[in-house]
């Protein structure tokens, strides 16, 4: 993957929340799950190849309790021209550990699909939506309020992974993880990552 | 299924491996003892995996890396038990089986994938009684089967299907 970031770009409105990012348009993850310390030896082996496996787009328990629940959860990635790759580390928590940096083609991943079956009548398919950043309100830290720092405008989510019976979730994430491109992987080095604490230091 | 109890040192070396594996590295009992049911259950009746009891060097890392996810606190102990209990199975009644592409995510789960171009297999541990569930398949062909592991974490002869297709890909690649 290319070293260079997107500029910049001033703050502007995002798009109403669950409207679907055009064609064209490129999404990076830079979850702050999967950890990069987390991950055992072979996946390392793979993230040195610059493959990806559906390990990385997994839920975490709790968004699989929310999913349970019958609660809309979606994949956090952020729209590369309003959201930079330093943007998206602050965003997330300026995390030494957050690395594993994946570009997405918001096309590619609407070609995920499945078909209808005899235990689920309906095409699942996932789709990329704009989805507000939020984060902790500091007045009551169990609320969430929109977050309005620089680059958050660009939060998006992949959405349907929650749909369909349990095989039907996993064949979609496998699906997903096949549209990384190589090349479309990284791992942030510690000089980048040391880049991105200077700025985020001195702004 | 009932079994009648027996002192370690008289059961099989594949068996003392797996016991060891439901104690954990800081509660190994001393030979002699006698060995809780349902470990005792593990491997019994297994003679083929009595050869491949021996850990490589990847095997030794990944027992590692599952113990040093509940030390660092990223996951719960019984989430790494569970996936540490179904490695250790997978290995055993698939012998030669890789060891698998493990991420651990805070609090839960533990995600497992083997993958050789055209077959895939993922296992997916949770704390709790929240349910881990088994996923495999064939890119080539597009077919895919997946299901939760039961209580006790037997291993779906679907499941074991799919990574000893795994497996043969790897021999043949």
């Amino acid at each position: 993957m290319s070293d260079q970031l997107p500029a910049e770009q001033p703050v502007v409105e995002a798009p109403p929340e669950g409207t679907p990012l055009p064609s064209g348009s490129t999404v990076l993850r830079l979850g702050p799950q999967p950890s990069l310390k987390n991950i055992g030896d072979p996946g390392h082996a793979l993230l040195a190849q610059g493959k990806a496996w559906p390990g990385l787009f997994a839920f975490s328990t709790k968004e699989c309790e929310l999913v349970d629940a019958g609660q809309l959860v979606r994949l956090s990635v952020w729209e590369v021209s309003r959201t930079s790759t330093k943007q998206a580390w602050v965003l997330i928590g300026m995390n030494d550990n957050n690395r594993v940096l994946l570009r997405l083609s918001v096309d590619a991943i609407q070609t995920v699909a499945l078909p209808a079956s005899v235990k689920n009548p309906a095409i699942l398919s996932l789709d990329v939506v704009w989805e507000t950043a939020t984060q902790a309100d500091p007045v009551d830290p169990a609320k969430r309020i929109p977050n309005t720092q620089p680059g958050a405008n660009g939060h998006c989510g992949i959405d349907g992974l929650y749909r369909g019976d349990r095989a039907q979730q996993k064949k979609l994430r496998q699906l997903l993880a096949d549209t990384v491109r190589p090349g479309d992987l990284a791992v942030l080095t510690d000089e980048q990552i040391a880049s991105f604490q200077a700025a985020a230091t001195s702004a | 299924m009932t079994t009648p109890e027996m002192p370690l040192a008289t059961l099989p070396r594949a068996s003392r491996v797996s016991t060891w594996l439901v104690f954990g590295d800081s509660d190994t009992p001393e030979a002699g003892s006698v060995v809780p049911h349902d470990a005792y259950v593990f491997g019994f009746g297994e003679p083929d995996s009595l050869d491949e009891a021996s850990y490589s060097d990847s095997d030794a890392r990944h027992q590692a890396y599952l113990t040093r996810m509940v030390s660092d606190g990223v996951v719960p102990a019984d989430v790494s038990e569970k996936a540490r209990l179904v490695w250790n199975r997978a290995r055993n009644l698939v012998p030669g089986l890789p060891v698998p592409i493990a991420v651990a995510y805070d609090g839960g789960p533990i995600h497992y994938t083997w993958d050789n171009g055209r077959h895939q297999a993922t296992a997916e541990f949770h704390p709790g009684e929240m349910a881990s569930d088994w996923f495999i398949t064939d890119r080539q062909s597009h077919d895919y089967d997946g299901g939760e592991f039961s209580t006790d974490l037997v291993l779906p002869p679907t499941f074991l299907d799919g990574l000893r297709h795994i497996l043969k890909s790897t021999n043949a690649g």
